[in-house]
């Protein structure tokens, strides 16, 4: 009996020691804050990662397994859709808004442009059950996910039971989007002394720091609070931002201030996707009527650039693309759901 | 290796014998419509409204269950968060703890703030539970659904999902009762006094974290009350 029983606690062991070795460690440089998410809720481990990654590009999450997340942020774009201005879901819909870069998504307080969604666990619901989006339900998705055999399986072994819950979904693909770091651009290797600037680009920093670094802050390069940056009302879509949540007038066309890292994957830019080019931004910023506005409200300081220091400011811009991050092979489609898909054909 | 095994048995058994100890009993929730207890698809004529009123769907949270006796407060309920959905009868009652003593009982009427900014949660609180909005993050606490003439809608429907968490649109409720000392727990809430004191008529719907929301979860939580 007593030898039965040790046996019992040695296998036992084994397999803690297994699941202890697939903890997964998410790597951020030391001069990034602490992250805003609360991973005592839900401990990173590379087998949930992976099982978020497989459901983050698979089409099944939307009615008629034509979308998935992936349609609307490819790798290569640094997880935002290029091309278009408003996304394009279910039935070549058009939504209403620019689909956004995902990535450092763990120092995120809120998501969405208008921050509707308060945690990154939550948002997928909103893509899932969105009529223009993926077109699904969750209670849905989970049925069509419980027939089949790679997700039984995928969920046994990253939770110890294959029964499919609406928790452990979310978990895994808020697993799979917080393992997505982007910290390794030419800013960053600066900042650990790997490498320098050019003249043009410290020109450019210096530029940066004056005019854009109060919304878009180092190191993350946005304060991920919610402003106003004067783009003029597209009454096609009549898009006031951040009122939407929160009903105070104060709030009225603020948006949520982007990240600046990657731009060079991420165009067009703003919440509907209205500027193609870097310049054309810059453009807005410095135009009359924009500067005018700008002076009306003492928390904001006036932004003025010559032409040239338009061009620095660019190329200081440009130092935050991370190439390592958008070719990095572990945020691509996965081998699995390739053969998976052939395999229904 | 023998005898540790024994005694490993033993405390098991120990602890199960004085966790039986513990009282054990039941509480009972009653949704009532006025005197009876409400069926759903079941019309209802009222006469304060001189017209009848059917209900589809009639769903709502209780948390953090409470009882007080001795002065001070402490959980009771098994779970943090119970979903009662009048559809399905195993919500009607819940398991609750040593309550012989009781003076008053509390709980809130929805999902408090905390839980609702703190991601993914199962059981009751699973978001496949229809119970959360999925454009706007947020618990719905009360979910009444239904039809009515005195709706000049589609298909008269009228349709109430009571949330919001942040703000002047906080529509949990903390709901207080003095316990009348009886052997059994039954938790009534009557929707008749809730529905004739809305102001139907003006309000077919509402859907979002809102003031209106806020005013009928506020209504929704007074006609609570523990069974004489
Ligand atoms: C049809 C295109 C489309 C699909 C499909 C889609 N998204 Fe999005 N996503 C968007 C758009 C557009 C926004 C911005 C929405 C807004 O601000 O209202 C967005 C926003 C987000 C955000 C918030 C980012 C931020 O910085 O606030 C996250 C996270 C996200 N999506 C993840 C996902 C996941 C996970 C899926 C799959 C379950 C998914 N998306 C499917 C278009 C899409
Ligand atoms: C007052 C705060 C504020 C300041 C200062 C500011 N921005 Fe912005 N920026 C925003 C907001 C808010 C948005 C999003 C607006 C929207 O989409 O409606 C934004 C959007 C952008 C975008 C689009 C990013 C994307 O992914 O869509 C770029 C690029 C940008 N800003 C560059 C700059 C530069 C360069 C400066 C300095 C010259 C600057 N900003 C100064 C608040 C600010």
């Amino acid at each position: 009996m007593s030898r039965r029983l040790a046996t019992l606690i040695f296998i036992l062991l084994i397999f803690m020691a297994f699941r202890e070795a697939k903890i997964y460690q998410l790597e951020y440089p030391n001069y990034f804050p602490k992250p805003e998410y609360n991973f005592r809720n839900n401990p990173l481990d590379s087998s949930k990662v992976e099982l978020g990654r497989l459901l983050f590009f698979d089409p099944i999450l939307s009615k008629d397994n034509s979308i998935s997340c992936a349609s609307c942020h490819s790798p290569y774009n640094a997880f935002a859709h290029t091309d278009h201005d408003l996304s394009h879901g279910i039935y070549d819909q058009i939504g209403t808004r620019n689909a956004p870069a995902l990535f450092n998504l763990a120092w995120q307080k809120t998501f969405m442009w208008d921050g509707a969604i308060n945690h990154l666990d939550m948002q997928a619901l909103a893509p899932i059950s969105d009529s223009t989006e993926m077109g699904e339900t969750i209670v849905h998705v989970i049925e069509k996910l419980s027939q089949k055999k790679l997700y039984k399986e995928s969920f046994f072994l990253t939770y110890q039971d294959s029964i499919i819950t609406g928790e452990k979904l979310l978990k895994a693909l808020s697993q799979f989007q917080l393992s997505l770091v982007s910290s390794n651009s030419k800013y960053d290797r600066v900042r650990k002394q790997e490498t320098e600037f050019t003249k043009q680009e410290t020109k450019g920093y210096h530029l940066f720091q004056q005019h854009c670094n109060s919304c878009h802050a180092e190191p993350l390069f946005s304060n991920y609070q919610f402003s106003k940056n004067e783009l003029p009302l597209d009454s096609g879509l009549n898009d006031f931002g951040r009122f939407k949540v929160t009903q105070q007038e104060e709030d009225r066309f603020k948006f949520k201030v982007p990240t600046l890292r990657n731009l060079s994957f991420t165009f067009p830019y703003m919440h509907d996707g209205r500027f193609k080019k870097l310049n054309k931004v810059l453009n807005h910023y410095t135009s009359e009527s924009i500067k005018a506005q700008f002076k009306k409200d003492p928390k904001k300081k006036v932004i003025e650039l010559s032409e040239d220091e338009k061009v620095d400011l660019i190329s200081f811009l440009l130092t935050l693309n991370d190439k390592s991050f958008v070719f990095n092979s572990k945020h691509q489609f996965p081998k699995v759901l390739l053969e998976e898909m052939k395999g229904i054909k | 290796m023998r005898l540790r095994y024994i005694l490993f048995v033993g405390f098991i058994l120990c602890s199960g014998f004085l966790y039986a100890q513990l009282k054990e009993a039941q509480l009972e929730i009653e949704i009532l419509f006025g005197d009876e207890n409400l069926e759903l698809g079941r019309n209802y004529y009222v006469d304060e409204l001189a017209d009848s009123v059917e209900f589809e769907s009639i769903k709502f949270y209780i948390s953090n269950l409470e009882i007080q006796s001795n002065s001070t407060w402490q959980e009771i309920g098994k779970l943090k968060h119970k979903l009662v959905d009048l559809e399905d009868s195993t919500s009607l009652s819940m398991k609750v703890r040593g309550y012989s003593s009781i003076q008053k009982l509390r709980f809130n009427l929805g999902i408090d703030s905390i839980t609702n900014v703190s991601g993914a949660f199962g059981g009751d609180l699973d978001p496949t539970k229809g119970m959360y909005w999925s454009w706007q993050s947020g618990y719905i606490n009360t979910k009444i659904e239904g039809k009515s003439k005195v709706f000049k809608t589609r298909n008269n429907y009228f349709q109430y999902h009571l949330g919001g968490y942040s703000g002047v649109f906080k529509s949990c409720q903390k709901v207080t009762l003095l316990s009348n000392k009886q052997e059994k727990l039954v938790l009534q809430l009557d929707i008749k006094e809730f529905f004739v004191n809305l102001n139907p008529t003006e309000l077919s719907s509402v859907m979002s974290p809102s003031l209106e929301a806020v005013r009928l979860s506020t209504l929704l939580s007074r006609m609570f009350k523990l069974k004489e």
